[in-house]
């Protein structure tokens, strides 16, 4: 079976006084059907920037998002970032964008896509909410949403749309009359999916604004909001920080919940390693814009595990102690990309321990590839050149 | 019963606010040697039971200048005239009732300038369309680049290219409307303020959200765009006023920019506190308008630091 | 194609090069001596146009290119009258309304709030029949009168870093709040602002004293200024814009004026719009 998403060499560019920063460079991993994949590493190490662009909502102006991001969904495939190549021009090395034409396609394209078969929960989820509206009108337009979306045919996504199914489309976000019948179904829709993320009374929460309610409720509002379409994929980023243990520990055992009783697949961005350990299947570990690791969670986060990326190995160390910190500290240098050779090797214990020239020489003059150490478990350093050679 | 209550304790509001700003008008008035000398004839001229017998003999022809409570018991005296039988008084220099300032003039003024805000953010709101949606093509950026340069002309030289180059005895007041909704920067201010608003809101965190939603963005960005703009071209109405004072001028409309002129060269000191009080009661009505809007609108707590 | 993207600030640079010529020129006083020398004048003309001896022509008992050339300083200074009263109480009033709570705050804010409300023009014209009509003075409060702009966004900035981490670091530090406000919000954070309103209230104010003097309520006769060149130029009835540039009744002397001051704004208001767009890019916003 075909996996779910595919991204392929997707890379996030932004000028800078003439010089072309990577916040993520060649960023290539699938989600299998009913999979969710982890994605883990220190702030700054391109984690959510991935995941805004491959979705299209990251919009700063001198940057340029290329490769392919493809979702297959159930009743046909999506490509994201197709055709965006038509609005760059390279000019002495330095790409110049067409910003209006890059912006409507991709409006074009993920506004089919992004709160009906993607649903987001977005860092900070007070501050996404908007702030004009109340909570009980966000809740209204999500459901009426799902509503119109199961009654009418889908327009083949990706593909420009005719005026009528455009005029059709955009009706039930406008205050169109409901019925009173209708309008309490949708009420009670909206009180089910609050009891949902446990709010014990939904009413005084629906009348309520954004600012009104502390971070962990609007939290667990866009969490509703997000369930309210019945997505196919469902896309993390943070969603525990900035909760108390006790709301962590309900809101894992919902979102576990959630993923099992309906198969939906998904991308988790966290710091929150324990977290990450019970709700995805596979994990991914960034650093400075790059993946370094990517392997089944079980393998990556099991400490006796015997092959592991040094980074990795210094993550779960931080993680569970202080004693990871004592033994190098990595630092993110985008600048040094241009340079020949790993970018990890001054900090990297595996370098220091060989002796051989031979591997030396690799780590120093040539960018590391991946390799295969295991079924699905890929590491890219020269050490695990041959498998299981060093430990 | 609630309501009218509000509504009779905020006209009473409205009512104090005034009587107390004109209070402040009046004295900055009456500070000056010149307006002191001007109102002292006039208070003698209408009002001579107000200063006493040998004062007036002594300074009928060299120094009108009265004692300042002179001046305040004029003060009372033409207030209660006004709220009795809408007696403004009397110009000083052609002597005819003041109250028909509230006439064409007025009307013409305020016409002058509500229809040049909203001509001004109309076209604005256009130009931001254009640029938002075309701004790449050469055409359109030669276009707003002109308009921006059209729009740096002063009011002075826009207005007597229209009014000498279409050579119209009587124009229609679409053309005044028009100078003044575009010259002198104001067209170009307001397309700014408009633009870094939208370029505001379009970077904000609540549009991340409501896009990875997948909401309509029309529906959820109407209260704040409707906001920001109430709140600009609140801003921009006094500028607005000012300048259909000069185009009146110019353009010889006998409005109360003409009048003012007119009264500020024939040292008519009255006619100008007129104009004065008339102009304050707009600015605070726009003003009024503007909180209104913004208390009715945005639910956020306000936030006095 | 790209030769012409790289002339792109040439017509800009060239008349601002060209205005601080004529200012220059103004201030030396340096013409030929027949320019000066008029024909005495008639009833008939107030009008010459451009002969030998007076290369653009000679308009009520003056040179034209004198009054020209002699008008270019007086913008200038206009200018500069306005933008130190307009700095100072703009960037006082912006940072005692964003300053700590208490009645100085209230007064400031409500200031500024008064001080927004009424038009512009209107005061000054006020002021021009209570006090007398005095260029310097009027100008001065221009300043004062259009500084709640700038006073609005320094207090709009100070507000807004107020929330940021980096200023509770700059507390926590223990630095004075006198140095957190001018040089770390205001220098570090705000002067692309205070740069781009110098430019822009340079403008307003050119066009201000322009109006007055059109008014023959600021420079009157006697003096030089491009506002008043419009003036004596407009009330001529037989002169019009509508000719050919070499026909005698052609206005020269309205339009060598309206050139200045039409292209001086634009420079300015495209400068002023120029700081804004680099501040917008620096922040970040499309």
């Amino acid at each position: 079976m075909k996996p779910l998403l595919e991204v392929e060499n997707l890379t996030v560019a932004i000028q800078r006084q003439n010089q072309l920063l990577y916040p993520a460079y060649r960023v290539q991993f699938e989600v299998e059907v009913g999979e969710f994949v982890g994605i883990v590493g220190e702030s700054g190490s391109g984690k959510t920037v991935t995941i805004l662009s491959l979705l299209g909502l990251e919009n700063f102006y001198p940057g340029v998002i290329g490769g392919q991001v493809r979702f297959r969904f159930r009743d046909g495939e999506v490509s994201i970032l197709d055709r965006l190549d038509d609005f760059v021009r390279f000019q002495n090395g330095m790409p110049h964008k067409n910003v209006i034409g890059w912006r409507r396609s991709i409006h074009r394209i993920s506004r089919n896509l992004l709160g009906r078969k993607v649903a987001i929960i977005l860092q900070d989820s007070q501050k996404t909410l908007n702030p004009f509206l109340k909570i009980h009108q966000h809740l209204r337009e999500m459901i009426l949403h799902n509503v119109e979306t199961a009654r009418q045919p889908q327009n083949p996504p990706g593909r420009p749309l005719s005026l009528m199914s455009f005029v059709r489309r955009q009706q039930p976000a406008f205050d169109t009359p409901v019925s009173p019948v209708a309008l309490d179904a949708v009420q009670e829709e909206a009180i089910r999916l609050l009891r949902r993320v446990q709010f014990r009374e939904p009413m005084r929460v629906m009348n309520a604004y954004p600012h009104e309610l502390s971070g962990g409720m609007c939290q667990r509002i866009s969490i509703a909001l997000a369930l309210a379409t019945r997505p196919e994929f469902l896309v993390l980023d943070e969603p525990t920080t900035g909760l108390d243990v006790t709301l962590q520990a309900s809101l894992t055992d919902l979102l576990f919940e959630i993923r099992q009783r309906e198969s939906m697949s998904g991308i988790v961005i966290s710091h929150d390693l324990p977290f990450i350990s019970r709700i995805t299947d596979r994990v991914v570990v960034m650093f400075s814009g790059e993946i370094w690791e990517i392997g089944p969670v079980k393998e990556i986060m099991h400490p006796e595990f015997p092959w592991k990326h040094p980074y990795t190995r210094f993550l779960l160390q931080s993680a569970t102690s202080h004693q990871g910190a004592r033994n190098g500290v990595f630092v993110p240098r985008l600048e040094q990309r241009k340079r020949k050779g790993c970018i990890l090797r001054a900090e990297c214990p595996l370098y220091r321990q060989v002796k051989k020239a031979a591997f030396r020489k690799k780590c120093d003059t040539r960018w590391p590839e991946f390799f295969q150490v295991y079924p699905r478990h890929h590491i890219r350093c020269w050490a695990f050149e041959n498998e299981g050679s060093v430990k | 019963m609630r309501s009218l209550l509000k509504i009779a304790v905020f006209g009473i509001q409205v009512m104090a606010l005034l009587l107390v700003i004109t209070a402040i008008e009046f004295t900055v008035f009456v500070s000056s040697p010149a307006a002191r000398q001007e109102m002292g004839k006039y208070i003698l001229k209408y009002y001579p039971e107000l200063v006493d017998g040998d004062v007036v003999m002594a300074s009928q022809e060299v120094d009108t200048r009265l004692p300042l409570m002179a001046y305040w018991r004029f003060y009372f005296l033409w207030m209660t005239n006004i709220l009795k039988d809408w007696n403004w008084g009397y110009s000083q220099f052609s002597g005819e009732p003041l109250s028909h300032l509230w006439g064409y003039p007025l009307r013409t003024t305020l016409l002058l300038a509500v229809m040049g805000l909203l001509f001004s953010t109309g076209i604005a709101l256009f130009l931001v369309f254009l640029q938002r949606n075309w701004g790449e093509s050469r055409p359109v950026r030669w276009f707003l680049q002109g308009t921006r340069f059209v729009s740096s002309i002063h009011y002075i030289i826009l207005a007597y290219f229209v009014y000498y180059g279409l050579n119209l005895k009587n124009p229609p007041l679409i053309i005044p409307v028009l100078i003044i909704a575009v010259g002198n920067g104001v067209l170009t201010d307001t397309l700014d303020l408009i633009s870094e608003d939208l370029k505001n809101i379009f970077s904000s965190r609540y549009y991340q959200g409501i896009r990875a939603r997948g909401s309509n963005v029309y529906r959820h960005l109407a209260k704040p765009f409707t906001i920001s703009l109430v709140r600009i071209m609140n801003a921009k109405f006094p500028m607005l006023l000012g300048g259909t004072f000069i185009v009146e001028y110019i353009m010889n409309i006998r409005a109360m920019g003409l009048e003012t002129i007119q009264a500020v060269l024939q040292d008519d000191h009255l006619k100008l506190l007129v104009i004065t009080f008339l102009v304050t009661i707009f600015i605070l009505s726009s003003n009024f308008f503007n909180r209104l809007v913004q208390q009715k609108l945005d639910p956020r707590p306000v936030i006095e630091i | 194609m790209r030769k012409l993207r790289r002339l792109k600030y040439l017509p800009i640079g060239a008349f601002l090069t060209v205005y601080f010529l004529l200012i220059l020129w103004g201030w030396l006083d340096i013409f030929p001596r027949q320019w000066r020398e008029v024909p005495p004048r008639t009833i008939v003309s107030q009008y010459y146009p451009p002969s030998v001896a007076h290369p653009l022509g000679i308009f009520f008992q003056k040179d034209l290119l004198i009054s020209f050339v002699k008008s270019a300083p007086s913008s200038f200074v206009a200018g500069t009258i306005t933008l130190l009263p307009f700095l100072v109480f703009g960037i006082l009033l912006g940072v005692g309304s964003s300053m700590k709570q208490g009645s100085l705050q209230q007064l400031c804010h409500r200031l500024i709030e008064i001080m927004n409300a009424f038009p512009k023009l209107v005061v000054l014209l006020i002021y021009a029949a209570l006090f007398g009509v005095n260029i310097y003075s009027l100008l001065i409060l221009f300043g004062i009168i259009s500084a709640p702009k700038l006073a609005e966004l320094i207090r709009g900035k100070i507000l807004e870093l107020k929330r940021e981490d980096f200023i509770d670091a700059t507390i926590a530090l223990g630095l004075p709040i006198r140095t957190i406000v001018f040089k770390h919000i205001l220098w570090y954070h705000g002067r692309n602002i205070v740069a781009s309103q110098i430019f822009y209230i340079f403008a307003m104010a050119v066009l201000m004293e322009a109006s007055l003097s059109y008014l023959n309520l600021g420079i009157r006769y006697g003096y030089y200024s491009w506002g008043l060149m419009l003036h004596y130029a407009t009330s001529v009835g037989h002169l019009s814009f509508f000719r050919w540039p070499w026909h005698p009744d052609f206005n020269l002397p309205a339009v060598l004026p309206s050139v200045g001051l039409i292209g001086l704004t634009y420079c300015l208001m495209y400068i002023s719009r120029l700081i804004q767009e680099r501040e917008m890019q620096m922040k970040g916003i499309l």
